[in-house]
């Protein structure tokens, strides 16, 4: 699926890591010049604008700070691996999918926790995502406090509440779609969604190419319901691509 | 992690009864601890956590190493019974007399006496203990302040023996009796009852009431005794003295003095605040 020629990577150096793990995350230990592993120890909270990372090592008594810790190992420059690779070693996602495809409706495979079932690596957010927030490649605080935690945030609330404190993306195209709708103002994100789509999804490119998207017709993502009933935002972000591609390309 | 016990290990012998008493050839204990030892020290290889995993006569030791602050946890195995406490949650068997005072237990393992498995309840003390803090926040607030207490006073002082567990159950029990009473109040009557609390056992252990959590300090000397109340006496005096203060730093040089409360990280990296919405979790494949 992936080309090497393209993907995000660590661009911290050895010393910065080493500086960032000993100041924020201690029980994190470098064990090769592209391989993290140990425990990751947090507390993040959600405020009005974003969100908050508190010292992990003081307990609270607020129910809307998620503490918790997870043992992952971080793993960059893989060949064929255009993203870190970022996994939990504790196998904690993978039991609580046991119990919580029981509970809860949406969970029935172990995807929808947002693992790859081929080695459990974590999902952290969308290509488009990467590619616009970290063009230069990412720095090490960056990839912990603004995917990683996060990403375990999400995880630990779910086990806790039953319920996610915010939806996660949805699966394939629909999430990158999502991101488009969510971040129009963003303005070459129309180009790398354009380009993402034509090379990894090209089936549905092309359905949107040939057909404007409407939210008044069944969705994209199969299901018998309307687009504005269905994913609502992923309709309305195959719409702009298609606008784009439209003034892109008029024939 | 949960360890569940290889099925071969465990005999019919204790699942039709708790009060039985096994003997080590029908139940064999250094088996059960040897392969709990070995399997915890691989789990831990795996998370590259340095630790040595010793087998002891009735619980596994581990002790971490590699951390900044060294220190060990005992694991006792423990077998769920069908009986269950008022939570509706099982009670275990464990090979364990954890309710006498170490020098008993010392005796009782060295005279090869069969081990009896006893009834134990510790997912109930772990409710009721989380029950009471929803009823009343001072529960593990003073529960906290009076475990300084204890390490403060332990401090290079082997003979002060008050158990944290004793200490805990002390304030649930005193809580369920008096609910509106503040961690001021909690505190304050601890130190003033400390000599009754400590002059007989008197709190029944959950899951039998024949025997007490607080059994150890029949075993306490004089001397153990004279310690305590001493420590108790000394944090009164202070106590008093907040009473007195004139600011708000006399008052936490005060509470300073009583107990060793955790000293925060001073890690001042955070908070650290982000001004967008936390990334959402994806997943690349299904609909392409």
């Amino acid at each position: 699926m992936h080309q090497q020629n393209h993907g995000i990577q660590v661009i911290s150096d050895k010393s910065q890591i080493l500086e960032y793990l000993e100041l924020a995350q201690p029980n994190l230990k470098l064990e090769s010049s592209s391989l993290i592993k140990g425990r990751l120890v947090f507390a993040m909270r959600e405020v009005e604008r974003g969100y908050e990372l508190l010292n992990p090592s003081i307990h609270y008594d607020d129910p809307r700070i998620i503490q918790d810790e997870y043992f992952i190992s971080i793993e960059w420059n893989i060949i064929n691996k255009p993203y870190p690779v970022v996994k939990e070693d504790g196998n904690r996602i993978c039991d609580s999918f046991k119990w919580l495809s029981k509970k809860v409706t949406w969970i029935s495979h172990l995807r929808d926790l947002h693992l790859y079932e081929e080695d459990n690596s974590l999902c952290l957010c969308t290509n488009t995502e990467y590619e616009i927030r970290y063009p230069d490649g990412i720095k090490i605080n960056e990839l912990v406090e603004e995917l990683i935690i996060p990403f375990f945030y999400y995880q630990s609330y779910l086990q806790r509440n039953l319920k996610e404190p915010y939806s996660g993306r949805g699966h394939g195209v629909l999430g990158i779609l999502e991101y488009l709708e969510e971040n129009r103002q963003i303005p070459q994100l129309d180009r790398i969604t354009f380009e993402i789509l034509q090379r990894e999804y090209p089936q549905i490119f092309n359905s949107i190419r040939v057909k404007k998207p409407s939210s008044s017709r069944t969705c994209i993502c199969g299901s018998n319901r309307k687009g504005k009933k269905c994913h609502w935002s992923a309709t309305r972000g195959a719409k702009l691509l298609y606008e784009y591609i439209q003034d892109a390309n008029p024939s | 992690m949960i360890w569940e016990l290889p099925e071969e290990t465990v005999t019919n012998n204790i699942r039709k009864s708790i009060s039985l008493k096994v003997s080590p050839d029908e139940l064999d204990v250094k088996n059960i601890l040897e392969s709990l030892a070995k399997r915890l020290r691989e789990e831990y290889e795996k998370f590259g956590v340095k630790v040595n995993v010793l087998s002891e006569t009735h619980s596994v030791t581990i002790e971490f190493l590699n951390s900044s602050h060294e220190f060990t946890i005992d694991v006792v195995p423990a077998v769920p019974i069908t009986e269950k406490n008022e939570f509706g949650l099982p009670l275990y068997i464990v090979p364990e007399i954890i309710k006498d005072s170490h020098r008993v237990r010392k005796d009782k393992y060295s005279s090869k006496e069969p081990i009896i498995w006893i009834k134990t309840d510790p997912e109930g003390y772990i409710e009721e203990a989380s029950k009471a803090n929803e009823e009343n926040q001072s529960f593990r607030k003073s529960v906290k302040f009076l475990k300084g207490w204890r390490r403060k006073s332990k401090e290079g002082e082997d003979n002060f023996k008050l158990k944290s567990f004793h200490i805990e159950q002390y304030v649930l029990h005193f809580l369920r009796e008096n609910h509106q009473k503040n961690t001021w109040e909690v505190v304050t009557t601890f130190f003033d009852e400390v000599e009754q609390i400590i002059s007989s056992p008197q709190i029944p252990d959950r899951a039998n009431d024949t025997i007490f959590i607080d059994a150890y300090i029949s075993e306490l000397t004089e001397e153990e005794t004279r310690l305590i109340l001493t420590n108790a006496q000394l944090a009164t005096n202070l106590l008093n003295k907040i009473e007195q203060a004139q600011s708000e730093s006399e008052v936490k040089e005060y509470l300073q003095e009583i107990s060793l409360i955790q000293k925060t990280n001073k890690n001042t990296i955070y908070p650290i605040t982000k001004d967008h919405a936390p990334t959402k979790p994806w997943y690349s494949g299904d609909f392409r």
